[in-house]
């Protein structure tokens, strides 16, 4: 697998010489290959070319946290924050750099920025708790570790945090509580950690990272204007790993674009079933089946989309486009389009709303709704 | 009526030292200026101040070489061994050295010779191999050791927990040992053996005794790792955790396994180092035990024989991030002299070490990075530990002991080194460290793949010195040549009512304004044993104001004032010390 890995590189290399991205996918084979030293001189090479390229700015700062090279890590994250400010691992990195060198109110600082840009920021928030319980702040460390556990509510450090802070503040039955959370918990990881120590063996990590490079190869394919190539690589780094979300997403864009819809459907149906949650996979199985007259399984996936996202127009407009695409209850198409313009009265929705009204026969409806749809893409009030 | 007859000759010895004394009090620069020469003559000093470390192991004729007793198919607790034990066997005063060493593993040769060393020591730097001839050279597969008289007649017996069933070795009193482990009953099965501590857990007076137990491993159960194409040891989550074992000691030489009646072994751990210390201050002796890669336990003594499992509460259960450390050895001590126990742990390649500050009642803070007590051990795995005050300027320093599990890790990983250096971290007073390694003396450029560390004054000259057991090397022997340090105290303790070494005494003295509190253990570090005569100290104080002893059995006895730089005897009941310039 190395060996495939290494005629991937080459072939990259040879063809993007000059491309940060090309020096990354050689990056990530010698981290494969345990060779720290190539990787280290890969990734400083990728900033010589490009000194704001942020994935070599963001692997130089984790390999020397992991070291407990933290000077480093602060220079590195600092550097990397001059050209992206608002990168959140930068800043979390050198708040973490900052904690293990006691440097605690210059953390909180970059903590407390990092948590105004993104207040969902789950290591950003629990950092910042447990800054506070080290400070012996308890009282202001409490509800930033809830948040960390309303966001994620496995996470085993916030809860030891959250019991300490309780405890040193006499609550004590809430300490209780969050003890035996974390007791299940870390019963449970102790579990997951025996069953993935197989996980770690390299011949089961080599496909993904091969996959990883494969994948960085179709990207440079595809930038370059050579789709072939980069669907050969997408579709190599596709079979390597099975799990690996972004070829697929590059692969199934370029196949629908290509028109090739049966195939992208087929990707994007992969992609539902590893990321359920992700709206676009969705709208992109919908669209698909559209293109295809399987309009049952279009509405499917776009009430799969609705549910996710329940405030979006974007759920009820696309199945109201189905009916209308199947000729199907154009009562419901009209009251799901009505639905969609109410979320948002975008032109867009007004022209379906039409458009559907039209089609029912309702021709005063239908001109209020064009008037609207113009008056909206004007810029004046619907 | 042994002990007795022991204790009367130890008084005619006392008397004429207590002349020594009355001479000593009279002129002690003289006698402190001649002491502090003593058996240095060549060696080159730096001018600078502070501890200055020399390997002396060949010269003193330490040639201990550990020996794993692998043969390749790196079974797990082939990179666990081993630990060292520092005591007087045979009560000259000065401090001996016994080593632990493997055995053949499965497809190794088994003719290979193997055993533990016992390492006499004569005075002046020169040790002599005794092993043999003490008959405490067990062929066993070495893990964990600790000294202490079980039978209270005045002599240190040992207990070897090993991979395989464990040793009791009874000290004779005339420089042999007799294997009494069966008739003790503390086999303790065919486990995988770790730390082991004696301490009185019920005040009775007698040393009962705590076995560490690592994991449940059969041969059958190997498995080998592969990274970057290279084989490496498996880790503890591999196998099933093992609760350790606790025998109470019945006090005609037998014990009784009460693990389970005093809660221990509901409980299962996978424990490496261990300590027993009274952190609640309470009067009873606690245990803090490091488990590897879960959360450590420290069993809070109730008194009454039953142990209440409280790490998780009292915040030694995971490090300040909430995360389990690969915990390895322990020790025990006031760093910040606030008068409470605080706890250091050894980990991981890629996490501090743990410096536990206890805050007063039963909870402890992880102070390491605001203390920098982790300086230089990040980037190496951390074994032996230990508390000690290697400058004597009055506040406790510490010594890390550092390699790699993996032998092959140099090829893997360029962050960290298989055979690495080992840390000294001197406090400044404050209760910060400051990591003086390579300021520190040649002893401290050695790069081996270390383990086991004892830490007392081999050679009597009132500095603290350091013994290192190194996996499958020889075994490092730093003479402490101390460069303008500070007045010293050493403290023997000899219990009547409590047990015969005072396990679990808590000491105070009060010297230059301030005090320091110590407590004899036996049992400490990784899987090691040292320490049983308490050193302090004093900075520029020339004399103890006061020192305060408690006794295990509850007993409180006060003296000073006291002159520095010399050794004293406590007896537990006696008005008196007795005291001497050069050790009794």
């Amino acid at each position: 697998m190395l060996e495939a890995g290494r005629r991937l590189v080459r072939l990259i290399l040879v063809s993007f010489p000059e491309d940060p991205e090309a020096l990354a996918a050689a990056a990530r084979l010698h981290d494969l290959a345990h060779d720290t030293e190539r990787e280290l001189a890969c990734w400083r090479l990728c900033l010589e070319l490009d000194p704001t390229y942020l994935p070599a700015h963001l692997r130089l700062s984790v390999l020397a946290l992991q070291a407990g090279r933290y000077d480093e890590v602060i220079a590195l994250t600092n550097d990397a924050l001059r050209y992206h400010p608002r990168s959140p691992e930068c800043q979390t990195m050198l708040a973490e750099a900052l904690m293990n060198l006691a440097r605690l109110s210059e953390a909180e600082q970059v903590l407390r920025q990092h948590l105004e840009l993104y207040p969902q920021s789950i290591p950003g928030r629990f950092l910042l708790g447990n800054l506070l319980v080290r400070q012996k702040r308890f009282e202001e460390a409490i509800p930033q570790l809830e948040q960390v556990v309303r966001l994620a509510p496995n996470h085993a450090s916030a809860l030891h945090n959250l019991a300490t802070a309780c405890a040193r503040l006499g609550r004590a039955k809430e300490a209780e509580e969050f003890r035996r959370q974390l007791a299940r918990l870390k019963q449970a990881e102790q579990a997951a950690q025996k069953a993935g120590l197989q996980q770690f063996v390299d011949e089961n990590l080599a496909p993904s990272v091969v996959a990883q490079i494969a994948n960085a190869g179709g990207r440079l394919f595809l930038r370059a204007g050579n789709s072939g190539m980069a669907e050969a690589l997408f579709r190599h780094a596709a079979a390597l790993d099975p799990r690996n979300i972004q070829c697929r997403v590059f692969l199934s864009n370029l196949l629908h674009q290509r028109g090739e819809w049966r195939e992208a459907l087929r990707i994007v149906v992969e992609l539902r079933a590893l990321e359920p949650f992700e709206l676009s996979h969705h709208r992109n199985a919908g669209l698909l089946y559209s293109k295809l007259g399987r309009f049952d399984l279009a509405e499917a996936a776009f009430r799969d989309m609705w549910m996710l996202a329940p405030n979006s127009a974007m759920g009820p407009a696309a199945i109201a486009e189905v009916y209308l695409l199947a000729g199907k209850d154009l009562t419901e198409a009209r009251r799901l389009t009505e639905k969609a313009v109410a979320l948002e009265p975008s032109p867009a929705h007004y022209k379906l709303l039409a458009e559907v009204c039209r089609r029912l026969g309702d021709g005063p409806a239908a001109a209020w709704a064009v008037e609207k749809s113009q008056r909206a893409q004007s810029g004046a009030a619907p | 009526m042994k002990r007795y007859l022991l204790l009367g000759g130890l008084l005619v010895v006392c008397g004429a030292i207590l002349s020594v004394y009355a001479l000593w009090t009279n002129s002690f620069g003289k006698w402190v200026g001649g002491l502090r020469g003593g058996g240095k003559e060549g060696t080159p000093i730096s001018q600078a101040k502070g501890p200055w470390f020399v390997d002396v192991a060949s010269e003193s004729g330490v040639d201990f070489v550990h020996n794993h007793g692998g043969c390749g198919r790196r079974y797990v607790m082939e990179p666990m061994s081993a630990g060292v034990a520092l005591f007087d066997y045979d009560g000259d005063g000065w401090i001996d050295i016994y080593f632990l060493n493997g055995a053949p593993l499965l497809g190794s040769d088994p003719n290979l010779k193997l055993f533990n060393a016992l390492y006499r020591n004569l005075g002046g730097w020169q040790f002599q191999d005794v092993g043999g001839l003490a008959a405490v050279d067990d062929r066993g597969y070495g893990l964990g050791v600790a000294s202490g008289d079980y039978n209270n007649d005045g002599f240190a017996d040992l207990y070897v927990n090993n991979f395989g069933p464990n040793v009791l070795y009874r000290n004779n009193g005339d420089g042999t040992f007799s294997d009494v482990t069966s008739e003790a009953g503390v086999e303790n099965g065919h486990r995988v053996g770790a730390g082991v501590v004696f301490f009185d857990m019920d005040r009775d007076g007698d040393l009962d005794l705590y076995v560490g137990n690592y994991i449940k491993f059969r041969y059958e159960l190997h498995i080998t790792r592969y990274v970057g194409g290279y084989p490496r040891y498996p880790s503890p989550r591999e196998y099933e955790p093992d609760p350790d074992t606790l025998y109470r000691n019945n006090g005609d030489g037998s014990f009784t396994d009460v693990s389970a009646e005093s809660g221990i072994s509901r409980h299962a751990g996978t424990t490496m180092g261990i300590t027993a210390a009274d952190y609640d201050d309470d009067g009873d002796v606690d245990i803090f035990v490091c488990n590897d890669v879960r959360a450590n336990f420290l069993f809070r003594n109730n008194g009454d024989g039953v142990f209440e499992e409280v790490a998780l509460i009292a915040g030694t259960a995971y490090n300040g991030y909430g995360a389990e450390n690969a915990s390895m050895g322990v020790d025990a001590g006031d760093f910040n002299g606030d008068g409470r126990i605080d706890f250091y742990m050894t980990s991981y390649q890629g996490e501090f070490p743990v410096l536990y500050q206890n805050e007063g009642e039963g909870i402890f803070t992880d102070v390491t990075v605001e203390r920098g007590a982790g300086q230089g051990c990040f980037p190496h795995v951390n074994w032996g530990t230990g508390f000690a005050d290697f400058d004597n300027d009055g506040d406790r320093d510490l010594y890390v002991a550092c390699g790699h599990v993996d032998d092959l890790i140099d090829y893997i990983d360029p962050s960290t080194s298989f055979a690495a250096p080992n840390v000294l971290l001197l406090n400044d007073g404050t209760g910060h460290f400051v990591d003086a390694s390579k300021e520190s003396g040649p002893g401290l450029q050695v790069c081996l793949p270390s383990r086991g560390t004892g830490l007392d004054d081999l050679d009597n000259d009132g500095d603290v010195d350091i013994v290192v057991l190194n996996l499958n090397s020889q075994a490092s022997v730093l003479r402490n040549d101390l460069r303008g340090g500070g007045h010293w105290f050493q403290v023997r303790l000899i219990g009547t009512e409590s047990s015969r070494d005072a396990v679990g005494a808590r000491v105070r003295v009060f010297a230059g304004g301030r005090w320091q509190v110590d407590e004899v253990h036996s049992g400490r570090g990784y899987q090691s044993d040292h320490g049983k005569r308490l050193h302090f100290g004093l900075g520029k104080s020339n004399r103890v104001d006061k020192l305060e002893i408690r006794w295990p059995r509850g007993k409180v006895s006060v003296y000073g004032p006291l002159p520095a730089d010399c050794f004293a005897t406590f007896v537990e009941g006696e008005e008196r010390p007795y005291i001497s310039p050069v050790n009794p």
